[in-house]
């Protein structure tokens, strides 16, 4: 099968057709005949239920499967009127309901056939499988998985930094621990709603969220845990990121472009480019860092609502 | 340019529908690091990267960024789908290369 077998590309797909079972993706509202039944009687179910073919079953026991082929040539051949029993295929090819898919997917590169009878652990029939069928389970199942992902991300951004509000002044905190690439990323993204919901200008609250973004993302790498605390003012945002430790040797040298301890690893996460601490201050209007090895770092960033500083420019 | 002809010059699989495909892209951002893209300073912009991870729909996030177009033929993850979204951003694949994508993206700034 094409959309499975030829596409590198499509890795979940690939992973998807070994842990979902026959019986995720069979049909199973079954149409059967018996041997009795007429060819003729077939093709008005086959052209009623818009099938290509259909298993004989005699006392419950799958004894042929009769298909669209057949039909044709029993029109051919004259012999529409005859019944099943004598015209349908005996040796069926049947896949359990508890295979992986994977095993479906290569018994039809294997036979040449539409379907495939599935059968449970005493044999009997209990669905159907075609190409199709597959198809569409896998397409379903990747579908489930991405609005999975939106689900907990909506949730995630919902719960995130419970803000208190005192006056007229608002704090939000958020809790950021080391490795948690995961929630990278929350704590702005909340910042930055917040600060819209409020009408604060769309290029402050940027700067806000990237500088917040850079100080998460600095305690998930590289420290062993901290938080992010956000003040939001009539004329301000102030952002505090602090954390336990290890804390910075050289604060001069881990302020300079480019300048970076991130491993390879996190490189390759798009990570440490040794940008993170020369974007916040290029974001603040004032910023101030302090580490001490062993203790940790804290950096304090404040932007004004009314400010003109940029973000960037190449 | 429409967000919609940027998707068409690049041959780019639409995965995340766009709900404005008529947005005005002005300019792109390039890179493969995040830190890169965040410090892009652009507005009406799209982002052109390899980097297939969910921290990239998160800093396009935070830059506002319209649009992501993955670059030589990457498929994003299913989470990945799901934050783009979660966040309302119009995520494609492009089996162009990084480089090959800007030069076809050049009359966005010639236009200008
Ligand atoms: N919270 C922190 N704790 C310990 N070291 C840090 C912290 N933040 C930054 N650093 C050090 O400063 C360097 C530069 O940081 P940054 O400019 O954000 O670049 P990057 O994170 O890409 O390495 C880091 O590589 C790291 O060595
Ligand atoms: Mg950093």
């Amino acid at each position: 099968m094409s959309v499975i077998g030829a596409a590198n590309g499509f890795s979940v797909a690939h992973e998807l057709v070994y842990t979902l079972k026959v019986r995720d993706a069979m049909q199973k509202d079954l149409v059967t005949v018996t041997p009795g039944t007429t060819l003729r009687e077939v093709q008005g179910l086959l052209r009623e239920h818009r099938i290509s073919g259909t298993p004989v079953l005699e006392n419950d026991l799958l004894v042929g499967i009769v298909s669209l082929e057949d039909i044709i040539n029993a029109l051919d051949h004259g012999h529409i009127e005859e019944s099943v029993g004598r015209w349908m295929t005996r040796e069926v090819v049947t896949i359990q309901e508890n295979m992986p898919l994977r095993r479906a997917v290569e018994f039809f590169q294997r036979y040449q056939y539409g379907r495939l009878p599935v059968v449970d652990a005493e044999g009997r029939l209990c669905g159907i499988l075609t190409q199709a069928d597959i198809v569409v389970r896998l397409m379903l199942e990747l579908n489930r998985m991405a609005e999975e992902a939106a689900r907990r991300e909506t949730e995630l951004l919902a719960q995130a930094g419970a803000a208190t509000t005192s006056g007229p002044a608002v704090t939000m905190e958020f809790s950021v621990n080391a490795g948690d690439f995961d929630n990278a990323g929350i704590a702005s993204a909340r910042i930055k709603s917040a600060l819209q919901e409020r009408g604060v200008d769309l290029k402050v609250a940027r700067r806000a969220a990237i500088a917040t973004y850079e100080a998460e993302t600095n305690i998930i790498i590289h420290s062993i845990g901290g938080s992010v605390k956000a003040q939001i003012d009539a004329d301000r945002i102030t952002i505090e990121a602090a954390d336990w430790g290890p804390g910075i040797e050289d604060v001069e040298r881990a302020l300079r472009p480019g300048f970076s301890t991130a491993s390879e690893l996190v490189r390759a996460m798009g990570f440490g480019a040794g940008m993170g601490l020369p974007n916040i201050q290029k974001c603040a209007d004032r910023f101030r860092i302090e580490s001490t090895p062993g203790t940790g770092t804290r950096l304090h960033v404040e932007i004004d609502f009314d400010s003109t500083t940029s973000d960037g420019g190449e | 340019m429409q967000l919609r002809e940027v998707a068409l010059r690049l041959g780019a699989e639409e995965l995340v529908r766009p709900a404005t495909p008529d947005v005005e892209i002005r300019s792109a951002a390039a890179a493969d690091l995040l830190s890169d893209i965040l410090a892009t300073g652009k507005d009406e912009f799209v982002i052109l990267t390899g980097l297939v991870s969910p921290q990239v729909i998160r800093t396009a996030q935070v830059v506002g960024a319209l649009a992501i177009f993955l670059v030589r033929g990457k498929h994003p993850t299913q989470e990945m789908i799901g934050l783009a979204q979660a966040h309302g951003i119009p995520l494609y694949t492009t089996p162009l290369a990084l480089f090959e994508s800007c030069v076809r993206l050049a009359p966005l700034v010639e236009e200008r």
